[in-house]
């Protein structure tokens, strides 16, 4: 039968007339389009923002890592200044925050990070952050260290050459000391270990004579000493008698003298009272008396100055004596001091005697070792050799190593710091470019919302047909079921069609998002092959519900797993083997992925086709699902 | 007369379960016809089967000489099927239900326009042209849900149950509809289980009782043919199975049935007052109220299915 149009004109203006339906059709897939961009436009523009992050315990590198997670809006720092891990822990289990991050003091510990895990959608972005910033800071340390590793490497490589060269000269250098340890062993062959233990015997013998002779010579000294101590006391008593004696001597010679003045005095008064009473008259018995007198005086005087003069001598012989005891006994005392230190030095060369007598006991094992070194001086040629070939061996083979060293060490410093910090670096390039997040999510959307719009406008539309016993009046006139399910599914297709523009046009007015002109066609022929597809299954499901209500919610059932399995929401990566299986399946998958060849991939119809066979296949089994089904219920 | 539809030896089963048991009748080419029965007779199996929605186990019927299996496609297009309850677009306008129906049936947009106009002044709707079915009122509604069966000019029209849920005046104004499009040449088949409204409309019945055809004919034959009087007793203490039983066995008693108000016997030429009266007093019954009627279609059922309307 040809098609008729009537049930696709009627569907329309039903649905135009509809309000409510309206509204579900034109106006529902804008606020979604509207509601789904502005939400996911904030991913677009920079991720996850503002997630509150607990902050315990601390060390300066954990200060570092917290000011560089403080520097993106990523998260707002809540310093629980605590040192028990616990309390971020609790922190978290209270949803204080949403993660926590406990840095120990000890810088080898690590750090401890205490994750929201019912918070699925952030956590994996919360930890993914965590790990990249540890790894940035890892990777900044490690850069650092071998980088200064490096340095110092360099400095290694740099060394070695003078190293070289100086194994090289300790090479040369054992060389000579074997070629002088031979020499220096001839040399003592020609020691005559003999004649020099001779020697050294006469020399011990004579200096055993002379300690001897010096011995016996201090004891000579000791005693001349006693007798110039004995002469000395003598000496001195000589010299105390005659200060004796002299003293008395002079006591005499003094009262003489003082005597003589004394009659001096009496002779000059006299001879004054002469001259005053006797220079007139002198002869007078008095003048004549004193004249006497003074004649007297002056000759006893004359006379007592005769008399002392032998003891004025003699007083001066005992002074003269005085004099030369104390001289004497100065050089008594002086000759003692003299001896004393001969004496002394005797001592000292005695004592040096015998320090010479140990040294040459010592020249006696000198050379008695001499003896047994020129004895064992072959063997030392012969090790002297030997460790002069292995040292020819070990330095040739240092030599060899510090080239290899050097080598190896040139190879590695020729490799940056940065690769060995990061040997594996990701250099991430996003291929899509000048495309927003919301880009990517256009295919999502427009099949969820086609998803949503064409499973209840189809579920609704049969249902409706049926409780108002429209359908069974329909096909009570010559319209074949097969034809009016085809009608309808056709006035469907309009319906998304138009849909699929609105969410375009919705997508680029208010998210700039541009669809390929030369995709169009492509685009078009997904969303019809898409919508068919769940307008199929649709009528499929208005077949079994009893009313409206029930078909809203055998929609409902079947459209939320399929949201959760269609991979917008949850990648298949993090899903089960079956669920992938099973995802992969759906027709839901399948419009995401033709739109996905379309619009992201912008690949021709061979691309995309391999998803259109099996939707075509969907809305097939659906259309003919109902199909039976209805004509079941109404034909019998 | 020419006969519009033939039913011969059509039998319809559901599993062991017999709806329809070797029916077979014929109606004439544009009278009403009414289907009458109480409920689970094979009214609408018998609908069903000639408005082509199931297939008979045995036996055939034709429609204008088409058969209903064989050429369905063509028995739609010249047959119109009111269902019992409105099946219309409460969305769309008066006019577009019918230009929509209209062109199911192919009939080109010029022609339904004008037919539209015939039926919709005919139905009085014409005044409701461009007002949304839904908005409609109960009456009117029931007239579009005819209208839209009328619309491609159908040779039959089967009404099922249509006057169900109808107050007394809209009723009246449906049969006033129905004979208006009878009289236009459209064959009426009628299905309800009122007898005032087949008694009323029909020019010819036929009743029905557990998938078998009871009785069929004209009204006034049938229920002449049913008895001369129907007398309706009530008494108390009202042991009216046992006086049933003793009344049953007396000759001049057509049948007897028992009813919600008492105990109604249908009465041939004779009127055996005496004999019936006795058998309630041997009863112990005291006789409250005797009324005297002329039988009707029910009566006509019980009479020939031996049994109460139920």
């Amino acid at each position: 039968m040809a098609l008729s149009f009537s049930v696709i004109k009627k569907d329309l203006k039903v649905y135009i007339r509809h309000r409510k339906t309206l509204m579900l059709i034109f106006i529902a897939p804008v606020l979604i389009m509207v509601l789904i961009g502005s939400v996911f436009s904030g991913a677009s523009e920079g991720g996850v923002r503002d997630v509150k992050l607990g902050v315990g315990g601390g060390s300066e590198q954990g200060k570092k890592i917290i000011e560089e997670l403080n520097s993106s809006r990523m998260f707002i720092i809540v310093d629980e200044n605590t040192t028990d891990p616990a309390v971020l822990e609790e922190g978290v289990r209270k949803g204080r925050y949403s993660a926590g991050i406990f840095i120990p003091e000890d810088e080898t510990q690590p750090l401890k990070l205490f994750l929201d895990n019912s918070r699925i959608q952030i956590a994996p972005v919360i930890s993914a952050a965590f790990i990249s910033t540890t790894e940035k800071m890892s990777y900044e340390l490690t850069f650092g260290f071998i980088s200064k590793l490096w340095k110092n490497l360099k400095q290694m490589e740099e060394e070695l050459k003078p190293l070289k060269e100086g194994v090289m000269m300790i090479n040369s250098s054992i060389v000579g000391l074997n070629s002088d340890t031979k020499k220096a062993l001839s040399s003592m062959d020609d020691i005559d270990v003999e004649s020099l233990n001779g020697s050294i015997s006469r020399m011990k013998n004579s200096l055993g004579q002379m300690r001897t002779d010096l011995l016996q010579s201090a004891e000579d000294i000791n005693a001349t000493r006693q007798e110039l101590r004995d002469l000395d006391g003598n000496v001195s008593s000589i010299q105390n008698d005659t200060a004796e004696l002299r003293d008395d001597l002079k006591l005499v010679v003094d009262n003489i003298d003082a005597a003589d003045a004394s009659m001096q005095d009496v002779q000059t008064e006299l001879h004054m009272t002469y001259n005053l009473t006797c220079s007139i008259d002198p002869s007078t018995r008095q003048c004549v008396s004193m004249a006497l007198a003074i004649r007297q005086l002056r000759d006893t005087r004359a006379l007592m100055l005769e008399r002392t003069g032998r003891i004025r001598a003699l007083h001066n012989n005992l002074v003269t004596i005085s004099q030369k005891s104390a001289e004497l006994h100065e050089k008594l005392e002086k000759t003692d001091i003299k001896l004393q230190k001969m004496q002394e030095s005797i001592s000292n060369y005695t004592s040096e005697l015998s320090n010479i007598n140990e040294n040459i006991t010592s020249m006696e094992s000198a050379i008695f070792s001499l003896k047994t070194v020129k004895n064992q001086s072959a063997v030392v040629s012969s090790n002297m050799e030997k460790l002069a070939a292995e040292m020819m061996n070990s330095s040739s083979a240092l030599t060899s190593d510090i080239d290899r060293t050097g080598l190896f060490i040139g190879e590695v410093i020729a490799r940056s710091p940065a690769v060995i910090a990061a040997p594996i670096k990701l250099d991430r390039e996003s291929v899509f470019k000048g495309r927003s997040y919301l880009d990517f999510l256009i295919p999502g959307i427009i099949s969820i919302v086609l998803m949503f719009i064409s499973f209840l406008l189809a579920s609704i539309t049969i249902v409706q047909e049926r409780s108002k016993k429209t359908l069974i009046r329909t096909l009570l006139t010559p319209l074949s079921l097969g034809m009016f399910l085809f009608e309808k599914t056709a006035a469907l297709i309009i319906i998304s069609f138009l849909q699929g523009i609105i969410l375009i046009v919705v997508a680029f007015v208010f998210y700039g998002i541009l669809i390929p002109t030369d995709q169009l066609a492509s685009l078009f022929l997904v969303i019809l092959v898409y919508a068919a597809a769940f307008i199929g299954i649709g009528m499929a499901l208005a077949t079994l519900a009893e009313s409206e209500n029930t078909a809203m919610l055998l929609t409902l059932v079947l459209s939320i797993p399929m949201l959760f399995l269609s991979g917008v929401f949850f990648p298949f990566e993090t899903m089960p083997e079956l669920m992938i299986l099973l995802g992969n399946a759906l027709p839901i998958t399948m419009g995401i992925r033709a739109l996905e060849t379309v619009l992201i991939y912008q690949k021709g119809f061979e691309a995309f086709y391999v998803y259109l066979i099996p939707l075509l296949a969907y809305g097939l089994a659906g259309m003919g699902t109902a199909y039976i089904l209805l004509r079941k219920e109404i034909v019998d | 007369m020419e006969q519009i539809i033939e039913v011969r030896s059509l039998s319809k089963s559901y599993g062991d379960f017999r709806a329809l048991f070797d029916v077979s009748l014929d109606i004439e080419k544009g009278t009403i016809f009414g289907l009458l029965g109480p409920n689970g007779a094979g009214k609408s199996t018998l609908i069903r089967v000639l408005s082509c929605q199931s297939r008979p186990t045995s036996g055939h019927a034709l429609i204008a000489g088409l058969d209903v299996v064989s050429q369905k496609k063509d028995v739609l297009s010249i047959i119109g099927v009111v269902p019992q309850e409105n099946s219309f677009y409460d969305d769309l306008t008066v006019n577009e239900n019918l230009t929509y129906f209209g062109s199911l049936y192919r009939v080109p947009d010029t022609e339904i326009k004008g037919r539209s106009r015939n039926i919709l002044s005919m139905l009085r709707l014409d005044e409701k042209t461009n007002s949304r079915g839904g908005t409609l009122s109960g009456g009117m509604k029931t007239r579009l849900n005819i209208a839209c069966a009328l619309v491609h000019k159908p040779r039959v029209l089967i009404l099922d149950e249509p006057s169900v849920g109808l107050d007394p005046v809209s009723r009246q104004a449906l049969w006033d509809t129905i004979r208006e499009v009878n009289r236009e040449g459209t064959t009426i088949l009628i299905t309800t289980h009122y007898m005032q409204e087949a008694d009323a409309l029909c020019d010819r019945i036929l009743i029905m009782n557990r998938g078998k055809i009871v009785v069929e004919g004209k009204p006034g034959e049938l229920k002449e043919a049913a008895g001369e009087k129907v007398l309706q007793i009530t008494s108390s203490p009202g042991n009216y199975g046992k006086i049933k039983s003793s009344l049953e066995p007396i000759k001049a008693i057509r049948s007897c049935s028992i009813s919600e108000t008492g105990l109604k016997i249908t009465l041939g030429e004779e009127l055996p007052v005496h004999e019936i009266f006795d058998v309630f007093e041997s009863h112990g019954e005291k006789i409250n109220s005797v009324e005297s009627s002329s039988p009707s279609l029910e009566d006509v059922f019980i009479h020939a299915a031996g049994e109460a309307w139920h």
